[in-house]
């Protein structure tokens, strides 16, 4: 569908900075991960950094990424059933006594 | 400030060839082999959760990971004199749950070589991730966002909170089996692109590639939830 109303965003304007074809949030969006692999060519790192400085969506949107990268690294932490570690603890003590 | 190591700094026992950082491994498995209980305690701590979880990437459900690990444990205590301290303990001690799960995994029939099936699974079927919430073609704007994310109100307390935990765990469960698999790999159990890499013959671009979808989904899915909320 057409939108009948664009938004017209003073960064699309400044994206053309340095004569640098301009990066959307589209592609930003893309290449995250391959930002935060510190995997990008310096050109496009350049790119994505300028982008960034001026376009505050971005910026939440990274700010978000990282937030869930933090939230999935907390599933590390899980616990060990009463169960499990009761039959590991007989099976030690049982290979302990063997040795 | 000193430049060099004082001529009576302690010495760290390292093994041939390995990293000083073993050091530590070194101690705890002869602590091990002493038979002391709460150094086997800390260990099963650290890492069981991890190795139950590697282990549900090979195999059916969550009772045969656990049965997989048990058998692992096993196979790493009897297997101790042998560890030589090359690699770090937990690498050696995940090789080991690996592999026990593969073999598991190959008697289910369920496993396939995770190359094997690159196109499968909705992995790699190109285009953005999230391209609805951008202006399209026909627009001046096209590719910048037409529905840009929300902020996240109290974002660090919520998104790291106890709830979360389980938004994140049922997304990541949902998820297509590659990208399951780069996902827990990399961001729960905290590996390196390269042990990834080795760990599922893959390249490094399709780790990336993979990584980028779950972590995407996985966004997405906190964005749900923070915003039904």
């Amino acid at each position: 569908m057409q939108p009948s109303i664009e938004p017209q965003p003073a960064d699309v304007a400044d994206a053309h900075l340095h004569g640098a074809p301009q990066l959307t949030c589209e592609k930003l969006v893309d290449a995250i991960t391959d930002y935060l692999e510190g995997a990008m060519a310096p050109d496009d790192l350049q790119r994505l950094e300028l982008h960034l400085s001026f376009c505050p969506p971005c910026q939440l949107y990274l700010d978000q990424m990282k937030l869930t990268i933090a939230a999935t690294g907390r599933l590390r932490a899980a616990d060990v059933s009463a169960e499990a570690e009761t039959v590991l603890m007989a099976l030690f003590r049982a290979w302990a006594a063997d040795a | 400030m000193s430049t060099g190591i004082a001529p009576d700094a302690p010495t760290t026992v390292i093994a041939p060839g390995g990293d000083p950082a073993l050091g530590g491994d070194i101690a705890l498995v002869h602590a091990l082999r002493r038979g002391d209980e709460a150094a086997f305690a800390d260990l099963v701590h650290q890492l069981h959760p991890s190795m139950v979880r590697l282990a549900q990437l090979f195999v059916r459900d969550r009772a045969t990971a656990e049965e997989v690990v048990q058998e692992a444990w096993v196979g790493v205590l009897q297997g101790l004199d042998g560890f030589e301290g090359r690699s770090a303990l937990r690498t050696w001690i995940f090789r080991i749950v690996a592999n026990k799960a593969r073999t598991r995994g190959r008697r289910e029939a369920r496993t396939v070589p995770f190359s094997a099936f690159a196109t499968e699974d909705g992995d790699d079927d190109g285009g953005s991730a999230d391209s609805d919430r951008f202006w399209g073609l026909g627009t001046s704007t096209v590719g910048y966002w037409q529905a840009p994310p929300e902020p996240w109100l109290d974002a660090e307390g919520r998104v790291l909170a106890a709830e979360a935990r389980d938004v994140v765990d049922a997304a990541i469960a949902a998820l297509p089996e590659r990208q399951r698999a780069v996902i827990t790999l990399r961001d729960v159990m905290g590996w390196d692109a390269d042990e990834v890499c080795n760990e599922l013959d893959i390249t490094a671009t399709n780790q990336r590639v993979l990584l980028h979808r779950a972590r995407t989904a996985v966004r997405h899915a906190l964005e749900d939830y923070l915003h039904a909320a």
